[in-house]
């Protein structure tokens, strides 16, 4: 999450005709100091019980109950699915790089 | 009919291994050209708990949905 908040000029256009909300089965709670202790320019979502996860086909499922898992969407201004990075591998630095690109290809 | 209960036993335990399979490793994510399905959730920021966003109020914008596991780990 630290690399969406160092290259979020580079990859989200700064949140111009982009918006990046990342999205966890934590309580708003959480993430919103999580965030703040963070400094993340960006919206978190509190998906408890995975329900949009599974909606998605975005989760595993644990022995404490369905979790979401790192799948990346990205939804067109036609609010359909533009691109999918699954799983979205955090810790390769190309994963950011490709992201970059396609969101540069598909926001307006 | 020997032979079609063991058909319908080796058809039983296809099923139950797909659906053992599924249950382990979740879903299948939704392809290019789906509509992404809509949804509302509470939502956070670093000023604190804030209102419930809804997808489909960014209709005719880019949004980037990034799953991940869990807050304060890598994932």
């Amino acid at each position: 999450m630290d690399a969406y908040r160092d290259q979020y000029a580079k990859i989200f256009k700064d949140g111009k005709g982009v918006t990046l909300l990342a999205i966890s089965t934590d309580p708003d709670t959480t993430l919103a100091s999580w965030a703040r202790d963070k400094g993340y320019q960006f919206a978190l979502l509190s998906d408890l019980g995975a329900e949009v996860g599974k909606k998605y086909g975005a989760f595993v499922n644990t022995p404490r109950g369905a979790v979401d898992n790192r799948t990346l969407f990205i939804v067109g201004p036609d609010g359909k699915i533009a691109h999918v990075m699954a799983p979205f591998r955090e810790v390769d630095a190309t994963s950011y790089t490709q992201l970059a690109e396609a969101v540069a290809r598909i926001a307006r | 009919m020997r032979m079609r209960r063991v058909g319908l036993t080796l058809g039983g335990l296809a099923v139950a291994g797909f659906l053992a399979a599924q249950a382990v490793q979740g879903g299948t994510p939704l392809q290019v050209g789906a509509v992404a399905p809509d949804f509302t959730l509470p939502s956070a920021t670093s000023a604190g708990v804030g209102k419930p966003v809804r997808l489909s109020d960014f209709k005719g914008q880019t949004v980037v949905l990034a799953f991940f596991f869990k807050a304060r780990t890598g994932g």
